[in-house]
């Protein structure tokens, strides 16, 4: 078994490359206008790097994870050196991330990322381009750079003088749009608003009387629930997330977070040991003060355009409640089927939440105590 | 719907989820052991290493050393089919690649590794004052001959051959001159003369060899002489079983005849081959409806759209075949094999035009391949027929 397993490996990964293109390498670099941070994604064929830095040190002419892995050091000083990046004619300072290892259709490349730290970016990057111009003239970085979700390709020639991008300065409805995206993004990766969303979503398909829960008679009085609930959590948020996002208020994010996780805790348990079931719309509406907080210090990491600030404030919340909503109509329609179902109550209600809240419980005890767990 | 029916729709449910979720983090991934093996070398690789290590100390390189390197790196890369020795090729001469006034056979070389980038006009002008200085070389004569081959000048291609004849080996003499005068229409005194040259013992390495009789194969395919055509290529092949200009251009004549099954066992089925290769295993692939065929077209779109990135124009006639036999897109494949007519004017890629042109009902389109037809007075029997039904299409 163990053998079988070790031999599949090999065969998905020692691709026998009988190259048949010339080299390229592929770079990405993906920025945010009013950002000095542009982050770095670049794949360079192991072919390529072992003809600059003879990787195949057993000679067994082929290429292990170890003689990569123990190499990296070497590999990024060798590589970011050859790469020079500016913003508006200032250089920006690299610095390697991680290395990994990606499948193109000619071999396996090692994917090198990193950062470039750079002043605002505003209106030029300029790149000088020189990996393995002294070995291989023929090679080219394929360039694939990206502003605000505007992509510019390019093929960079080793040797030759800069090439210089201009940004197309965003218009408003772009940087409207972008926010859109932004907020729909933030949701579909915050597992704990997600998470906490769920927890409140979970018994709207249910009735609670005496002490016990029933499905509820029909979809509307489901809907009703559900509609409570996401009105005031959106309500409440869309106040914080505005008073902060203008400075008017402003908390330790520890605090915030913290504050996140303890309620994603105590909805969940909510569920469990049930304390507020016929008024959740007032659960949904006190702890979505907090996460307003949260979408605050999100949107602040993104930069804020100063001179379209309303619009990014108003774009960046459409897109939280445009996420929001989807995770409401995935979940509704599943949960109001299985609501009469036996397994409903133990398996769904009681056994999600509890996972919910074990998860609830290691993102608040990292964040009280700040280990970075979640 | 039953309490067990609804847990498993929701378990498929979130099985579904994970699934989809590890796939979207499928690419790139950190092996899990230092011993995994992540890149298969080729064999090139370990040759490659050999010539370069007890070369990486000297410091001072003569050009005749320089240009014994770039050679080198040539043969290697037309033997494993990869560019990627064309450029060390250029690497070698150093700023020799740029250096004016130079001498002759540096411009040949020069000459010879631009034509492997498939940049033809640069290459002539590096071969035009080199053969002005020495008249003599009879490989210069030929890389001249092969490249205005190439582009579709026939009748310039068979005054090399003629400078070329007294100087050089009769072999190669005799088959650069029947592969230029089987274009200008004298097909059968040039299968002739290369046949008879074939039987004379000659001092020809293998690969000139390979070359002749690869080129009178062609010759009696465009004849419609199957047969022969077939026993040509098969000597050819048993020379270097490996050579893939001749194993693409049998599997052309098995696929005209549609043999696809014998395309299949001749080129095999590894996704990772040269491009030529791998253009004709799609294609016989789709003919036989084998379920396959999707993940040649997948590696082969992959190439294409990489050829793309980089503006690499060199196998725009695979790509428009492709285009045309694989995907069916007469229209995509009109443009590129309109766009590589421009570049190259091979028989292959007049006929790629005319059958595009054809299958797109745009005759109007084909007009550069049927001038080409009529400048030259080619005499194949496909391709006139070819071009006789884009003019009919025409006329209509």
């Amino acid at each position: 078994m163990m053998r079988a397993a070790i031999l599949l490996i090999l065969l998905l990964f020692a691709t026998n490359s009988l190259a048949h293109k010339p080299s390229d390498s592929y770079l990405t670099l993906t920025a945010r206008s009013g950002d000095p941070v542009v982050n770095g994604r670049w794949d360079i064929a192991l072919r390529d790097l072992d003809l600059a830095l003879d990787l195949d040190s057993n000679r067994d002419n082929a290429i292990s994870w170890g003689e990569v892995r123990t190499r990296e050091s070497e590999l990024f000083a060798y590589a970011l050196q050859r790469l020079a990046v500016s913003a508006d004619g200032v250089a920006c300072a690299l610095r390697p991330t991680d290395l990994l290892i990606d499948g193109h259709s000619d071999g396996a490349y090692a994917v090198l990322t990193f950062q470039a730290t750079c002043a605002a970016l505003r209106q030029h990057v300029a790149l000088d381009y020189r990996l393995l111009s002294e070995l291989d003239p023929s090679h080219r970085g394929l360039l694939r750079l990206d502003v605000d979700g505007a992509v510019t390709s390019a093929v960079l020639t080793p040797g030759q003088p800069p090439q210089g991008f201009t940004l197309a300065q965003p218009s408003r409805m772009g940087t409207f749009v972008q926010f859109v995206r932004d907020g729909i993004h933030h949701i579909w990766i915050g597992y704990d608003h997600m998470l906490f969303l769920v927890s409140l979503l979970l018994p709207a398909v249910l009735l609670r009387r005496e002490r016990s829960w029933s499905p509820v008679p029909s979809l509307r009085s489901a809907l009703l629930s559900v509609l409570g609930v996401v009105t005031a959590f959106t309500l409440s948020h869309s106040i914080t997330l505005t008073l902060a996002a203008l400075e008017v208020i402003s908390l330790p994010s520890r605090l915030v977070e913290s504050a996140i996780a303890l309620s994603v805790l105590l909805a969940a348990l909510n569920n469990i040991w049930p304390l507020v079931t016929r008024r959740a719309w007032l659960l949904a509406f006190g702890f979505g003060l907090v996460h307003g907080f949260g979408f605050a210090s999100v949107l602040n990491d993104l930069g804020l355009p100063r001179d379209a600030l309303a619009l990014a404030l108003a774009g960046f919340n459409i897109g939280v409640e445009i996420g929001q909503l989807s995770v409401v109509l995935a979940v509704i329609p599943l949960i109001y089927w299985l609501r009469d179902a036996r397994f409903y109550r133990p398996g769904v209600l009681v056994g999600g939440s509890s996972v919910i809240a074990l998860v609830a419980c290691v993102w608040l005890v990292g964040r009280v105590f700040g280990f970075g767990l979640g | 719907m039953s309490n067990s029916d609804k847990a498993t729709a929701l378990a498929a449910i979130a099985g579904a989820a994970l699934l989809f979720a590890s796939a979207a983090w499928a690419a790139p991934y950190r092996p899990n052991a230092d011993a995994v093996v992540i890149e298969q070398l080729s064999p090139a690789a370990s040759a490659l290493r050999q010539w370069r290590e007890p070369r990486r100390a000297v410091a001072n390189v003569t050009l005749d050393e320089a240009l014994a390197s770039a050679r080198h790196y040539l043969e290697l890369g037309q033997t494993w089919s990869d560019p990627r020795l064309y450029g060390y090729a250029q690497a070698a001469l150093g700023s020799w690649w740029s250096a004016d006034p130079a001498p002759p056979r540096l411009l040949v070389m020069r000459a010879r590794i631009l034509q492997f980038h498939h940049e033809f006009d640069a290459s002539l002008a590096q071969l035009e004052p080199a053969l002005r200085a020495d008249p003599f070389d009879a490989d210069a004569w030929l890389l001249f001959a092969s490249i205005e081959q190439v582009r579709g000048n026939v009748r310039a291609a068979r005054a090399a051959c003629l400078k070329l004849l007294p100087i050089a080996d009769p072999l190669v003499g005799a088959t650069c001159t029947a592969s230029t005068a089987a274009l200008g229409g004298r097909s059968d005194q040039a299968e002739q003369l290369l046949a008879n040259a074939l039987v004379r013992p000659s001092q020809t390495s293998k690969a000139q060899r390979v070359w002749a009789l690869t080129t009178l194969a062609e010759i009696r395919a465009r004849r419609a002489d199957s047969t022969g055509a077939e026993a040509a290529f098969q000597q050819a092949l048993a020379l270097t079983p490996d050579d893939v200009y001749t194993r693409a251009a049998y599997a052309d004549l098995l696929l005209a005849q549609d043999r696809p099954r014998e395309v299949r066992a001749l080129l095999g089925g590894d996704p990772a081959q040269a491009d030529a290769t791998l253009l004709r295993v799609a294609i016989a692939a789709v003919r036989q409806h084998d379920p396959d065929a999707k993940a040649l077209d997948d590696a082969f779109a992959e190439r294409s759209d990489e050829a793309r990135a980089r503006a690499d124009r060199t196998h725009l006639r695979e790509q428009a075949r492709f285009l045309l036999e694989v995907r069916g897109d007469a229209a995509a494949a009109l443009a590129l094999a309109r766009t590589n007519f421009t570049i190259q004017r091979e028989p292959a890629d007049a006929s790629i035009l005319l059958e595009s042109a054809i299958a797109a009902k745009d005759p109007a389109a084909a007009q550069p391949a049927l001038d080409w037809v009529q400048q030259t007075g080619i005499d194949a029997p496909t391709l006139l027929s070819l071009a006789q039904r884009v003019r009919s299409g025409a006329s209509r």
